[in-house]
């Protein structure tokens, strides 16, 4: 940690003490990765898919709040806006200026939740720049960020696509942060006051990815808030949206400091949440099924839905192959996780269930198929995910799609070492990974990680 | 601007200041310009200073009067 | 017991909104129209935030005046500030002033340009940041009705207990019974009923509008901010206007007792003194307003600088004067939402937290702003 208390307009000098600021602060949260050896640029991977692309400041005051402080809006903001417009974030800029005078303990703050909020959204920062300026010539930090993600196909986002019959949806309360930064500025002095939300939204839309393109629009309403979103959707368009006052959710708090100060929070900033303009399944709007099913600033589980007609009013359904069909199996092995892109904390049962039901989905339509019968799946030790939770989730994803009403088979497969002491391979705890043998850490994984669809059975009708 | 807001005293501090509280969230409220403001009672917050009390029976009255009145409208109703 | 949301119960609202159809029809059966004026920006910003107009028949109209403090400001007063500005003396102000145009510029081009203006909730953030600035003057910029006259003057009793030299007002107080009697006056502008304001009643008491029914002949109710508050109200003040009976009514008597609070009154009365006041619009009212009283001038910035506040000028083709004054709708004026917008205000109203023409602007939909609405 650095010997000086506060920033110097040295440490931008770009000398000794600019180096010694960058390995005390940045090399030590973010140096594995594209920072790794601090190159000028990152070099990144090439998906051969979209990208979304992004830009992103932060001027907060104070710098830090009730619920958060710049680091945490910086990332999540700019995973946000990612998201919003159907892309899996993946890589941050963070450029910092600093100005002279700003203490290292808060600086040292403001990158740990930097750091924090990047592990749990799974973006990596992978190059950034730091400057200092001199006292009074910035408001202690600015942050500017720049994101990369990769576009979802299964989304085709568009404003202009809303139309009459569409609901809109929001997954969290409003105005919470544009209140706490408020009460925060005027040093109200609240005890029990308005807390930011700020979070990542990457899971509201990962619960909004089922209905595909039936979503037409998502945006975090930021500055602003829900108002501003809403207005700009109905600039010039011969549409209106009707909301219930009632069904406004609301945090106590946020709610107080609005009646006390006579502020509407349509009109203050969320950045937790993300709104959705949908078009619900079956038509004109069952916004209760809806809302259970992005419950939640987790994602959530999506609530029992009453059944629905199917879109297909196929044969009998009680699985005996009727006559006239082939029976045909198709083996499909398929890596649904590349281990390299896969989010630690962030990794979601749900997630997956909807990354499954597209992979089926896919081999079904190439092959021409009626139905999915059973899906067979390979679960590793390791893989981090809960089979139970995958198994209670895939029929309620599947629901209305080709894979509707098929059976999921769950293979767990143990985790494997190979010694690099000894040279045994053999099976692993996996909470407690090392050779069986020889007792030695130094091991590798030869199995555990997977997450693989064996066999996708499907019915395909004879023509 | 008079927007206020009624609001429960939960607490009177040594320097005679009151907390007072709505929907949880606490603030610190002047109150020197109100006589009988005891724990429990509701004050109007203008600005940081409570400047009324509010008459908790008055209130009950005012609201019971309307119960009264959506009462008799679903008796016309059920008469018509 | 949360004593808010219990005044915004739908279904009682629903029940208010049926009698209040019945009297309206009752007064059509007579051929008469009633003009009910509202006299407080809070209760302008309820009626347009819960969409009270509409609700209304069509013979029942419900004009707002002048309840905005800070719509009734003459310009000069802004341009006063700007100077003060300029001489170095850190602003402290609430929030809706920033924007009001005055003469030549407003407080936040002055803040772009280098003016040192602070926005507070609160008036007792004054002298804390003349606290901590003991080489700065700090001049707090005291405009209000009664109800935010006693928190502001309070500074004066802070300064005093704390021995802070460096905090001065520059006062625009006004007193609300002057403006309605002054309008009363003027034949053209036809107020049948007043709809009395809730937290100025708080201060000076229900009494206090007595003459004006006695005087005027016209119902004065007290009604509260809250949506059922101002339904009731009204259909009070259509009950006495039907038996043509014009006596004051307290219906927010959880709040309002008939002589006020004394003790605000007494600390009223201890530092401030009327005053004849410019309102905008309206023109001078005599005594309508407060200063310091000469024992307090030390803390009166027009004296302390030497800097009196001269009348302004308004915009060319401004008409805030006429819609503060009820003759004019905000939809009826030619600027709105055309040329004068909450981004860019010609006027005090527009821009005001409770300005007339900004209650108009955001609560009406699109295709009513363009002359339509009521």
């Amino acid at each position: 940690m650095s010997a000086d208390t506060v920033v110097q307009l040295a440490h931008g000098g770009g000398g000794r003490l600019t180096r010694e600021l960058i390995e005390n602060e940045i090399v030590t949260r973010f140096g594995s990765g594209p920072l790794r050896g601090l190159p000028d640029g990152a070099t990144l991977p090439s998906p051969g898919e979209r990208l979304i692309f992004t830009a992103d400041s932060f001027v907060v005051q104070p710098l830090e709040f009730p619920g958060g402080n710049i680091g945490h809006l910086a990332v999540h903001g700019t995973v946000n806006d990612l998201s919003v417009c159907g892309g899996e974030p993946k890589w941050l800029s963070l450029a910092l200026i600093i100005e002279e005078g700003l203490p290292f303990s808060v600086l040292g703050r403001i990158l740990d939740s930097v750091r924090a909020a990047a592990d749990a959204c799974g973006v990596t920062v992978a190059t950034g720049d730091t400057k200092v300026v001199a006292r009074g010539q910035g408001d202690g930090l600015y942050v500017n960020t720049a994101g990369i993600g990769l576009a979802l196909p299964c989304f085709a986002l568009g404003q202009e696509r809303i139309c009459e019959g569409d609901c809109v949806l929001i997954n969290g309360t409003l105005a919470d942060h544009g209140m706490a930064v408020m009460s925060a500025r005027q040093n109200m002095d609240f005890i029990n006051g308005p807390v930011s939300d700020t979070g990542s939204v990457h899971r509201l839309v990962a619960a909004v990815r089922e209905f595909g393109a039936a979503v037409r629009f998502m945006r975090d309403p930021t500055r602003g808030g829900v108002a501003a979103v809403l207005n700009e959707i109905v600039e010039g368009r011969e549409i209106g949206i009707l909301l219930k006052e009632r069904d406004l959710p609301l945090a106590p708090a946020t709610r107080a400091v609005a009646e006390m100060l006579g502020i509407d929070p349509l009109a203050r900033g969320v950045r937790g949440a993300a709104t959705a303009v949908l078009r619900p399944r079956g038509g004109a709007g069952d916004p209760e099924a809806l809302a259970h099913a992005v419950r939640g600033r987790g994602g959530g589980v999506p609530g029992r839905r009453d059944p629905r007609q199917r879109a297909r009013g196929d044969g009998n359904g009680d699985g005996r192959t009727a006559p006239g069909r082939r029976a045909a199996r198709r083996a499909v092995a398929a890596n649904l996780l590349n281990p390299e892109t896969r989010r630690h904390s962030a990794m979601h049962e749900l997630s997956i269930a909807q990354a499954l039901v597209e992979q089926v989905e896919t081999a079904a339509t190439k092959e021409h198929a009626s139905r999915v019968v059973r899906v067979v799946i390979a679960v590793g030790a390791l893989s981090g995910v809960d089979a139970e939770s995958l198994r209670s989730l895939f029929p309620l994803v599947a629901e209305g799609t080709v894979a509707d009403g098929a059976e999921l088979v769950v293979e767990p497969v143990a985790a494997r070492v190979t010694c690099r002491a000894c040279g045994q391979e053999a099976q692993t705890d996996a909470a407690l990974i090392g050779c069986a043998a020889c007792g030695s850490r130094e091991v590798e994984l030869s199995a555990g990680r997977e997450l693989t669809i064996k066999t996708v059975e499907l019915e395909i009708d004879e023509r | 601007m008079c927007l206020a807001v009624p609001m429960k005293i939960v607490e009177i501090r040594a320097d005679g200041k009151g907390v007072a509280e709505l929907e949880g969230s606490r603030h610190i409220v002047d109150l020197s310009l109100v006589s009988g403001a005891r724990l429990g009672v509701y004050v109007i917050v203008h600005a940081g200073f409570a400047i009324e009390t509010l008459d908790q029976e008055e209130a009950d009255a005012t609201l019971a009067l309307f119960a009264e009145i959506v009462q008799s409208a679903a008796e016309d109703k059920v008469a018509q | 017991m949360n004593y808010i949301d219990a005044f915004r119960d739908p279904d009682v609202a629903v029940q208010f909104v049926r009698l209040i159809a019945e009297q309206g029809r009752a007064l059509a059966a007579q051929g008469r129209r009633v003009h009910i004026m509202e006299v407080c920006g809070s209760h302008t910003m309820a009626i347009g935030r819960y969409g009270i107009r509409e609700l209304l028949p069509e013979n029942v109209e419900l004009i707002s005046g002048p309840g905005c403090p800070v719509c009734v400001t003459d310009p000069g007063y802004i341009d006063a500030a700007i100077a003060l500005a300029g001489q170095g003396a850190i602003l402290a102000t609430f929030g809706d002033m920033i924007r009001v145009p005055g003469s030549e510029s407003d407080l936040t081009r002055c803040r772009s340009a280098g003016g040192d203006v602070r926005v507070c909730y609160s008036p007792s953030a004054a002298v804390e940041i003349a606290q901590s600035h003991p080489d700065r003057e700090v001049v707090f910029l005291a405009i209000g009705f009664e109800t935010t006259i006693v928190p502001v003057v309070s500074i004066v009793d802070e300064a005093l207990h704390a021995g802070v030299r460096n905090v001065s007002l520059l006062t625009a107080f006004k007193l609300v019974p002057p403006a309605l009697h002054a309008l009363l006056a003027d034949k053209e502008i036809k107020i049948d009923a007043y709809l009395c304001p809730a937290h100025v009643s708080a201060v000076i008491g229900s009494q206090a509008y007595e003459p004006f029914a006695a005087d005027y002949h016209v119902p004065c109710v007290v009604a509260g901010f809250e949506p059922l508050d101002i339904l009731y109200g009204v259909h009070g003040i259509l009950g006495q206007v039907l038996k043509n009976e014009a006596r004051v009514d307290n219906q927010y008597a959880r709040v309002v007792r008939p002589g006020g609070n004394p003790k605000a009154q007494a600390r009223i009365a201890q530092y401030l003194e009327p005053a004849d006041a410019v309102w905008r619009g309206i023109g001078v009212i005599p005594a309508s307003g407060l200063g310091l009283r000469p024992a307090f001038a030390a803390y009166d910035a027009e004296r302390k600088f030497g800097t009196p506040v001269r009348v302004g000028r308004q915009h060319a083709g401004c008409r805030c004067g006429d819609v503060i004054k009820g003759k004019l709708r905000p939809t009826a004026c030619p600027l709105f939402a055309k040329v004068c917008t909450p981004d860019r205000p010609v006027g005090p109203c527009m821009v005001s937290a409770e300005g007339t023409c900004a209650a108009y602007f955001k609560y009406t939909l699109r295709d009513e702003r363009q002359g339509g609405g009521k």
